[in-house]
């Protein structure tokens, strides 16, 4: 049985380096480079980076007090909040962009925005709302899990210490969880970054404008410019790489840590 | 004079009707498992709700929140902060006192040599053994000077000969720095040898023997079959 086990796990690795054979075989390296330094390549790389870390850090802000609400406080109703903020993790992105779409169209919330003066649809900041929208759910998740894992005892004892909520949150808790805060927050950006149907439906795929490497990818496949798709992709593998081991060395610091 | 003054206080397990500590006093309060001891303890120290009055040093501080009421409590299971050295545990402990820096550094110093572990200073508490784990944790619940000093059974985790050192240790200290204390302990030897006075609990009630009533080994079986020796005979008969 072992043995076919074995077969199993072979046949899933071929089928990953099939996928990045397949994507290699499109375009030579020295190409990737060539192509690395046209604008549209670098616009997107940019943009990609400022909308997700805007939204991975929008996300935290939020995420952060709502996770530590929901690991230590019982209140009426707590089993539908916390269904409430699960929801847009079981939602296609598509859905989700669909809704905010109509959402900060001109029926709702769009008029009031537009007379504050607030454009979110088809900008960029379009592209950090879905995107933070997409994030702040798993770091909630994520992080809320990690403030379950620290004994409620260590505020208790902050507290006698004469230390305030306030500073027994910054002091105690904030750095007892920094590693699963991290991870969430890597986790969550690796999910921005990739992040493309709630996106293209809020910000739209505007050449140069909102084209984030995702957005970038769709554009240049459907108009026939592989090669540019094609490094793009490279990009968005690359930069998925370096987060999944920045995940698994924060994996293997948690366990050394042992709270 | 009485520092520590309880009336009428109801909780969900426990009941006092009156307690008073004087100052510098290091009472002991014993009792069985889940007669609620700690439970008493969460109580004044402001976890757990509850009705009735505590006064401390004349300060009414049962509408009080925990930070505010100025009471140390050393848990049974220490929580000394993973993510601190030894120093910084005891820092952040003295943060609320507004110390001037020079003045902080010297009672840290102080702290440290009193109860042996200035080696241990810029040590993780995950590199240090238990009994120092205790001992920087007994010299974190004083650092703050709190007006008032609870330990939930602090070294019942520990070996008979390491367990007797730091309470001859901890009660030198505690004489020292004349501070209130109220000491849970399940260990009789433990209570005799350091309570001035000691309080039993059994079911959540208070009874209150002065260290020349508490009955010595030999003495336990002619005692009244009363909760109190009912409670004791056991660990002597073995």
């Amino acid at each position: 049985m072992i043995r076919m086990f074995y077969g199993i796990l072979a046949v899933c690795c071929i089928g990953v380096l099939g996928v990045l054979y397949a994507l290699a075989a499109q375009v030579g390296i020295f190409d990737i480079f060539k192509i690395l330094l046209t604008p549209e390549a670098r616009f997107a790389l940019n943009l990609s980076l400022i909308t997700s870390v805007s939204s991975v850090g929008i996300a935290m802000i939020l995420g952060l007090p709502v996770a530590y609400l929901m690991a230590r406080r019982s209140f009426p109703g707590k089993f539908i909040v916390d269904s409430l903020l699960d929801i847009p993790m079981v939602m296609t992105p598509l859905v989700t962009g669909m809704g905010l779409l109509f959402l900060l169209g001109p029926n709702i919330a769009g008029k009031w925005l537009q007379k504050m003066g607030i454009d979110f649809l088809f900008t960029p900041a379009g592209a950090i709302l879905a995107q933070t929208f997409i994030a702040t759910p798993l770091i909630v998740r994520s992080v809320r899990a990690t403030f379950e894992g620290i004994d409620e005892k260590y505020e208790q004892a902050g507290a006698m210490l004469g230390l305030s909520d306030v500073r027994v949150f910054f002091s105690i808790v904030l750095p007892m969880a920094r590693n699963g805060i991290l991870a969430g927050a890597v986790l969550a950006w690796a999910r921005t970054l990739g992040e493309f149907g709630a996106t293209l439906m809020v910000a739209g795929a505007s050449r140069m404008r909102t084209e984030t490497l995702p957005i970038a990818v769709y554009l240049n496949l459907t108009s026939g410019e592989i090669e540019l798709a094609v490094t793009c992709a490279w990009l968005l593998i690359c930069l998925g790489v370096v987060l999944l081991m920045a995940l698994k060395w924060l994996g293997v610091r948690q366990k050394a840590m042992n709270y | 004079m009485n520092h520590l003054v309880v009336d009428n206080l109801v909780s969900r397990f426990v009941t006092v009707d009156r307690l008073e500590i004087k100052k510098g006093e290091l009472m002991v309060l014993i009792g069985p498992s889940g007669a609620g001891k700690s439970s008493l303890l969460n109580v004044l120290a402001g976890f757990m709700p509850h009705t009735g009055r505590i006064h401390l040093g004349g300060r009414a501080v049962h509408a009080l929140p925990a930070h505010r009421r100025k009471i140390g409590y050393l848990f049974q299971d220490l929580y000394l902060f993973p993510h601190m050295t030894v120093f910084q545990n005891l820092k952040i402990a003295m943060q609320t006192r507004r110390l001037k820096k020079k003045q902080l550094l010297a009672e840290i110093d102080t702290l440290l040599e009193l109860f042996r572990i200035t080696d241990l200073s810029e040590s993780y508490p995950g590199q240090i053994s238990g009994g120092e784990k205790q001992r920087v944790a007994m010299a974190r619940a004083m650092a703050g000077k709190p007006d008032l000093l609870l330990l939930d059974e602090p070294l019942s985790h520990l070996d008979y000969r390491t367990a007797r050192y730091l309470r001859s240790q901890f009660k030198q200290v505690q004489q020292q720095f004349g501070l209130t204390t109220l000491f849970v302990t399940h260990d009789l030897h433990e209570a005799r040898e350091l309570g001035d006075r000691i309080l039993v609990m059994e079911k959540g009630r208070l009874r209150l023997f002065d260290q020349d009533s508490i009955p010595v080994k030999g003495d336990l079986l002619q005692m009244p079959r009363d909760f109190f020796t009912n409670f004791f005979q056991e660990p002597f008969a073995v």
